[in-house]
């Protein structure tokens, strides 16, 4: 081990508090030689491997309010008459889960903070991981050995989705439930099976009396588990395979260039985790968020216009929304048009986004490990794809507020809708072309990267330490 | 060529700087614990918190980007595979336990299916989630001579509406939510439009009203938006428009099917009865419908 | 925060990041901000008429010059206007106070506008016209005494579906729209219901009791101004401004905070 900077990282005799915690804990797990290589773990530095980290301060935020919020919450469709002190609702008659959140909101003392925090977390959470799966995608760093970690953070934007939606639909208020009976007639479009589902999830004809517990089981319980083991997998497998880097001086496929764990990387990630709830907080404190109150109960029999879901719903909600009308029938076998952008859709977009590390491998036919991040110019063709497809999403989202859009803008909604019809298959082919051309000029007028190894390190002076404890 | 970060040791500045932000964290958070106990509000509950948060991050941050680490580190990957003969000993291993297990063919099978067994047991309290369909879904509360009633519950007479009306109307006695969901009506009063609208189905109107299932065929939210002026009903949901002159066929956005259409017919007090169940099922689309 | 100690270039950027971001997100509350206090549209094509006498006459002059070209001397229509003999008062009062009439051309849409007429003129023509009509007579609406909880849940019922459950207006079919309901006034509120003005349909007594005309009219008004604990309410729009503020202050406060926090590689 050759440290060359400073006397003071020497190790100091036992006496310490550190000594003797080492000893305490060493003698019983014998953990010593593992901690001083956690402690000696270096990561390279770059501002969007933070993206990651920003996902997992986000999801303890989320799990910190949840649990205060789950404190008050009743999740039961049992009927309630409100006696809170919220006005123009005393009186009515509503379900406990829709009164136990007026209540959080108006009469628990710091409540309505935390079910703020708590939304705006959520939003925060998915965009996070749409901006780190992004990364990944645009500099390669999906391909092996980390296909791997591919597939558990697919995994984890799609239980994202299934949280945030059991979440906001556990309120019970009049957005919310016009939410959870479109999802009821989602599952009915299935074929064969849909109407037997439907009835199983809701426990009976909608709205049914069952669908609020059970949705809070899932939503506190079943799949924050899930979230939490595939985070901590994710983690170790990071770890273990240590995190990519770009190329630059003396970085190479062979090592890791950056700041150690102890003390500089924890203190920075200590650091970003009270942003990230510094930012969340604040949000929560000057901008509401779904003020449910105004929204009322909910009443099969009542609706309200800009109905939107949350934002990472958007895309489905567009999808809906721009669908021409039409159903199949296959031998017989009624197929409803909600089926192909409800099931059909999500149900491709997900299995695209899993395969994508293999797909790739068999359009290059490169199998290699690869530690080394590309720049998205150095892929012209993957950085045109990948652009192309956020449009396509990003279409869909605009889609899912063309009501909004309609009034606010004083436009047509059904001119945008047959608009945007034709903008969802044209605009992603331009954009992908576009960027793809944009990659290759920008591929002609720099020095192509380095070949790998050929910038060794430059170890003057003491900028540089070599640390071999890997 | 070494810059400030290389220093060995940090401005002054810098320290009083960093020391400032953790004490503003205290005020922050003391002041978060005050407007607590004294009930001032999400506002000053929130920043004082944000105060404490961001101050911790702003010292945090400062103290690792100026002091903590000067110098880039480098660390060897090392391999990740491990060697050859660890994977064979791996895979000895394995094959030589298979083995054993092989030798038994009777047990290793019956263990195999007691496993399979076990979980197809723990399926079945599943069923326990929800009854089955049967006709819930093809039939809605709507019978033979059942009035329709307003959202308070009194019956309606044709002469209630004017033209360009629109009213929510439920199957008298009926207070299950489940089956007001799906029992919603839409009653208009089309004036002489009726008349057309009648044409393809006579005896299903009576003096101008005609009735429809207020469920949209697309994805279920109530169809509650009547544009008199076109004769239109709107989904607020998905923008699907129903042409209510021609037997509300979809006409615009997602939705295939028409709204299905409740027959009236008058009681001997004059007012407005249902002649049957809707000619469809009500709602969205399943695949044996 | 660490400006003084980073080399010059990411600085510059992460400076131009920062005011980048401030003005997205400047331009997104600002834009939903003023949808929501401002009125949608305010035509400055009508002009002030300055007339001061407020007796009978005065509401026929303006009646005669401003009203009979379109819907005739009696009110039983022209050429360039419909038959509104048999509205009632309530919609003249409905027209006149809410600025949709008189409109400031022919092809002009009819919505809510700031009125060419002072108050007192606007009485002199209602009084004046509504000896044209026959109809619906411009409703008394008591609001103090109506039952708030019960307004909601007639509200919820029976308007929300097109100007959304906290009034903020919504799209209809082919370019219609319902109006933004933060300006509404509680006899505003009940003469819409009762004479179905433009795309909107009637509610007559049988369907809404007077009662709950007035309750719903009370509901409106706690809609302009609610108990409305949070924060900057984003237009009362839902899902869409959050999500974009999710993005544009969430996740890019944080973008800032990474690029601040992520160490660029030293050059060695």
């Amino acid at each position: 081990m050759a440290r060359g900077t400073d006397d003071e990282d020497r190790p100091r005799p036992r006496r310490t508090m550190a000594g003797r915690l080492v000893r305490g804990v060493d003698d019983r797990l014998g953990a010593a030689s593992f901690t001083s290589k956690v402690l000696g773990k270096v990561f390279p530095d770059h501002f969007s491997f933070l993206f990651g980290e920003v996902v997992l301060y986000s999801f303890i935020v989320l799990v910190a309010t949840g649990v205060y919020l789950s404190l008050f919450f009743d999740p039961s469709a049992h009927k309630v008459v409100y006696q809170g002190s919220y006005v123009p609702l005393q009186g009515q008659s509503m379900s406990a889960a829709y009164a136990s959140s007026v209540d959080l909101s108006f009469d628990v003392r710091a409540g309505l903070l935390f079910r703020q925090v708590h939304h705006w977390a959520a939003l925060v959470f998915m965009a996070a991981i749409v901006a780190h799966v992004a990364r990944l995608f645009f500099t390669g760093a999906f391909r092996k050995p980390r296909d791997l970690n591919w597939y558990l953070g697919s995994t984890l934007l799609l239980l994202g989705l299934a949280n945030g939606f059991a979440g906001y639909s556990l309120l019970d208020d009049l957005l919310s439930g016009t939410g959870l009976r479109i999802m009821w007639s989602v599952i009915l479009s299935i074929p064969f099976v849909g109407p037997s589902l439907a009835f199983f999830v809701f426990g009976g004809p909608f709205p049914g009396e069952h669908i609020i517990a059970r949705l809070f089981i899932v939503h506190v319980l079943i799949v924050p588990a899930a979230i939490a083991g595939i985070i901590g997998a994710h983690l170790a497998i990071v770890w273990r395979q240590k995190h990519t880097q770009f190329r630059g001086p003396g970085a190479t496929e062979h090592n890791v260039v950056g700041s150690r764990l102890w003390p500089a990387y924890a203190a920075r990630s200590v650091a970003l985790f009270f942003g990230v709830a510094t930012v969340l907080v604040a949000l929560g404190a000057f901008i509401q968020i779904n003020p449910i109150w105004l929204y009322g109960p909910y009443d099969p029999t009542a609706a309200t216009t800009a109905a939107q879901p949350d934002w990472y719903m958007g895309w489905l909600e567009g999808a809906l929304r721009l669908m021409p009308p039409g159903h199949a029938v296959v031998f017989g076998v009624t197929i409803p048009n909600l089926f192909f952008p409800a099931v059909v859709l999500p149900g491709v977009s997900f299995m695209l986004l899993y395969a994508w590390p293999v797909i790739e491998r068999r359009l290059t036919g490169d199998r290699d490990a690869h530690n080394l991040l590309d720049r998205p110019r150095d892929r012209p063709w993957r950085t045109g794809l990948g652009a192309g497809v956020f449009t396509f999403y990003t279409v869909l989202f605009v889609a899912g507020g063309n009501d909004v859009l309609a009034s606010e803008m004083g436009l047509s909604v059904n001119a945008i809708v047959i608009a945007l019809r034709v903008v969802l298959i044209v605009l992603p082919v331009l954009v992908g072309l576009a960027v793809t051309k944009w990659c290759r000029d920008l591929r002609r007028a720099d020095p192509p990267p380095p070949p790998e190894g050929a910038s060794e390190l430059e170890t003057t002076g003491t900028t540089l330490t070599v640390d071999d404890t890997g | 060529m070494p810059t400030e970060r290389d220093r060995p040791h940090a401005s002054a500045s810098v320290e009083y700087f960093v020391a400032g932000c953790f004490g503003a964290a205290i005020v922050g958070a003391a002041g978060f614990a005050a407007s607590y106990w004294m009930d001032l509000g999400i506002h000053y509950e929130g920043l004082s918190a944000a105060v404490a948060l961001g101050a911790l991050a702003v010292g945090l941050g400062v103290w690792a980007n100026t002091t903590l680490e000067r110098a880039d580190v480098v660390e060897e990957r090392g391999p990740l595979g491990s060697t050859h003969e660890e994977r064979r000993d791996v895979i000895d291993g394995f094959e030589r336990g298979e083995r054993r297990i092989q030798r038994r063919r009777l047990l290793a099978g019956l263990a195999g299916s007691s496993l399979v067994a076990a979980a197809l047991a723990a399926l079945f309290p599943f069923r326990s989630l929800g009854p089955r369909p049967h006709q819930t879904l093809s039939r809605t509360a709507w019978r033979r001579g059942t009035r329709l009633v307003g959202e308070d519950g009194a019956p309606v007479r044709p002469g209630d509406l004017e033209v360009g009306t629109a009213l929510t109307v439920y199957p008298e006695g009926v207070s299950d939510p489940a089956q007001r969901a799906a029992a919603q009506t839409v009653l208009i009063d089309l004036g002489a439009a009726a008349t057309a609208a009648a044409a393809g189905r006579p005896g299903w109107t009576v003096d101008h009203c005609i009735a429809y299932s207020r469920v949209c065929t697309h994805a279920g939210c109530p169809v509650g938006v009547y544009q008199p002026e076109t004769r239109q009903l709107m989904c607020p949901c998905h923008q699907s428009l129903f042409d209510v002159t021609d037997g509300a066929k979809p006409i615009f956005g997602p939705a295939s099917r028409p709204l299905p259409q409740l027959p009236l017919a008058l009681d001997g007090d004059g007012h407005l009865i249902a002649r049957g169940d809707f000619d469809q099922p009500v709602g969205p689309g399943f695949w044996n419908r | 925060m660490c400006a003084g100690t980073a080399p010059g270039k990411p600085v510059g950027m992460a400076r131009r990041l920062v005011l980048g971001w401030l003005a997205c997100g400047v331009i997104i509350c600002s834009a939903f901000g003023a949808a929501h206090t401002a009125p949608r549209s305010r035509s400055g094509t009508a002009t002030r008429h300055r007339t001061e006498s407020t007796d009978e006459s005065a509401g026929r002059t303006i009646w005669l010059r401003d009203c009979a070209v379109c819907h005739g001397a009696d009110a039983r229509g022209g050429e360039g206007g419909p038959d509104i003999s048999r509205r009632g008062a309530a919609a003249v009062d409905f027209m006149v106070t809410t600025g949709r009439m008189p409109l400031p051309s022919p092809t002009a849409a009819l919505q809510r506008r700031r009125s060419p007429y002072n108050a007192a003129q606007q009485r002199a023509l209602i009084d004046y016209a509504s000896t044209l009509v026959t109809g619906p007579a411009i409703p008394r609406v008591d609001i103090d005494r109506s039952n708030l909880s019960h307004g909601g849940a007639a509200y919820r019922q029976n308007c929300a579906t097109c100007h959304q459950s906290a009034g903020s207006g919504g799209a209809l079919a082919f370019g219609e729209n319902a109006p933004d309901l933060s300006h509404a006034l509680p006899t505003q509120v009940v003469e819409a219901m009762r004479i179905g003005p433009g795309t909107m349909p009637k509610f007559p007594r049988a369907t809404i009791s007077a009662t709950q005309a007035d309750q719903i009219a009370a509901y409106v008004q706690e809609l302009r101004h609610p108990a409305d604990p949070g924060g900057i309410d984003l237009g009362r729009l839902g899902p869409v401004p959050e999500g974009l503020i999710a993005w544009v202050f969430g996740l890019g406060a944080l973008m800032l905070i990474t690029r601040l926090l992520g160490r660029p590689r030293r050059s060695g």
